[in-house]
């Protein structure tokens, strides 16, 4: 039993292009400084925006992967992101249409910060995905690691993303197991209640928790016994920075902050 | 294997006469390919008289656990599937789910509730029994497992073999015809192993376990398949077939 082959990238990962080959350190700081130069951007600024988006569209050629797999993050992002829009009808301004029935009035300002929020949060999100995309995760909590990022954050981030895969599998088989008790009765009612449905999940839930709460006991005992004390070594051969990479890194941070600066003077 | 030999490994097929009652168990063409393209079943015949306990056999790998998981439409491959005579369909899947006791090799897949009581009594509340049958089941259920006193415990702090255990009980208190075992005794100590034979020795239903515990497929069943790469390649009274020196060992497979 496996998770759906859509949800990792790994397959992703293993592929081949300019991107996949950068430096993993460089990829994380041109994404987190693409994040932070589109949040910089004041709403409304579509001029900024589309430049933004021909960076982003830029790097996401170059990587080489899919748009079905750019889509499906995309569209994994979108239930957040609609969390933005009642903005619509909070916003004060002028008006642009009232909705019938409830009588929402929703503004044209309203509209402007909605449509800019879900700009941000896309172009954030592909370009995420183009580095979850083009880097295998070693590399880039490696990378973390070599930031300089606390060890606590990027060991438990690491042991996360061990650990993720095992409990969702964990999760799977014991829907599975449910399922398979789940039988009917001729001329008898089964399943019972929605409410009683909904409190066998809960305690599924709970018991799941139980169970990875004290596998991770276990693990922690097995790891402190091979003398574990808080880093995670290896011996890998560390990659270091070629010009490819610095050129990169340079010429992304110039544009940023060309845009950034642009906008905001 | 020569066509001669083939032959006294032909499924006991019942006579046109006696045929009035319908097989516990019967497949034709049964296909499975998992989701990343193996393929784990290739063309399953099979058919499972009430009454028949039956071994299966091979080596890790050749599609054992796959076949069984389809008898109660866990997984759903290509092919027919009848059970007692009803073909598994969408709208067939969940009584036949209340004929077919599965359970998985790991206790682990199997139990998923905070206590032992409730895994047992999920099956029954599930069909909608009254509270006072359900009782009665779960208690008659724990008491021929052996395992009433442990029916508060969380079901994870139980010994392996008290978690095999509970979970024949979270099948047997639906009251199946069918028992479909996946390794019973994989894992256990002797006297955990002995213990649990004992108790499947005596059952009345119709039985299909998977093993490669030799000793108890002589011992316990009255029928034994062979499957090598998603097909059953032998098949016939196990007696013979384990007296059968040269075909166990073309599919890898050794007496105690
Ligand atoms: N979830 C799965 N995804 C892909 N392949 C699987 C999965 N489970 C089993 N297989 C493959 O299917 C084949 C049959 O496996 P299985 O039925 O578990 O064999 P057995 O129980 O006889 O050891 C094997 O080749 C196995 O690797
Ligand atoms: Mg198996």
């Amino acid at each position: 039993m496996s998770l759906p082959a859509w949800l990792t990238a790994e397959r992703y990962q293993a592929r081949d292009s300019f991107l996949h080959r950068r430096d993993a350190r460089i990829k994380l700081v041109v994404t987190v400084s693409a994040a932070f130069a589109v949040t910089l951007t004041p709403e409304g600024n579509w001029l900024a925006f589309g430049a933004f988006a021909l960076v982003v569209g830029a790097f996401m050629v170059l990587s080489r992967l899919p748009v079905g797999f750019y889509l499906r993050r995309a569209g994994l992002a979108l239930p957040f992101v609609a969390a933005a829009v009642p903005l619509i009808f909070t916003r004060p301004g002028e008006t642009l249409f009232t909705l019938p029935l409830f009588g929402w009035t929703a503004s044209t300002a309203g509209l402007v910060a909605v449509a800019s929020i879900v700009l941000k949060a896309m172009l954030a999100v592909l370009m995420a995905t183009t580095l979850v995309g083009t880097t295998p995760p070693q590399a880039l909590l490696r990378a973390l690691e070599r930031l300089r990022v606390p060890r606590l954050l990027s060991s438990t981030i690491m042991l996360m993303y061990r650990y993720l895969f095992v409990i969702a599998e964990e999760g799977q088989r014991m829907l599975r197991a449910r399922e398979s008790r789940s039988a009917s009765r001729v001329n008898l009612h089964a399943g019972r209640s929605v409410g009683w449905r909904a409190g066998v999940l809960g305690r599924m839930v709970g018991t799941l928790f139980l169970r990875s709460y004290e596998r991770s006991e276990r693990v922690y005992v097995a790891m402190a016994a091979r003398g574990y004390d808080g880093t995670i070594r290896t011996v890998r051969a560390e990659h270091s920075p070629d010009t490819f990479d610095w050129l990169m890194l340079l010429g992304s941070l110039s544009a940023f902050a060309g845009i950034v600066v642009y906008v905001l003077v | 294997m020569s066509s001669s030999e083939l032959a006294t490994f032909q499924p006991s097929v019942p006579t046109a006469t006696g045929s009035a009652r319908v097989s516990a168990i019967e497949i034709a063409g049964l296909h499975y390919n998992y989701p990343d393209g193996t393929a784990a079943l290739d063309g399953i015949e099979l058919r499972v008289e009430a009454g028949e306990r039956v071994a299966l056999m091979g080596l890790n790998g050749a599609g054992k656990s796959t076949l069984l998981m389809h008898l109660n439409g866990i997984l759903r491959g290509t092919g027919q599937i009848r059970i007692l005579g009803h073909e598994l369909t969408d709208a067939t899947v969940g009584e036949i789910r209340a004929q077919v006791g599965f359970v998985f090799q790991n206790p682990d897949d199997q139990l998923f509730s905070p206590s032992v009581w409730d895994d047992v009594a999920y099956g029954p509340l599930y069909m909608g029994l009254d509270r006072d049958e359900i009782e009665r089941r779960v208690d008659r259920a724990l008491a021929a497992v052996g395992m009433r006193d442990v029916a508060d415990k969380l079901p994870h702090h139980l010994s392996l073999g008290q978690r095999k255990r509970v979970s024949l009980a979270t099948v047997l208190s639906m009251e199946p015809s069918i028992l479909v075992l996946d390794e019973p005794t994989a894992g256990l100590d002797p006297a955990a192993r002995r213990q649990l034979i004992e108790l499947l020795d005596s059952l009345p239903q119709t039985l299909l376990f998977a093993t490669h515990d030799m000793r108890f497929a002589r011992d316990s069943a009255t029928r034994a398949l062979i499957m090598q790469a998603g097909r059953i390649v032998a098949d016939g009274p196990v007696a013979e077939l384990l007296a059968d020196g040269p075909t166990l060992e073309r599919y890898g497979l050794e007496l105690p």
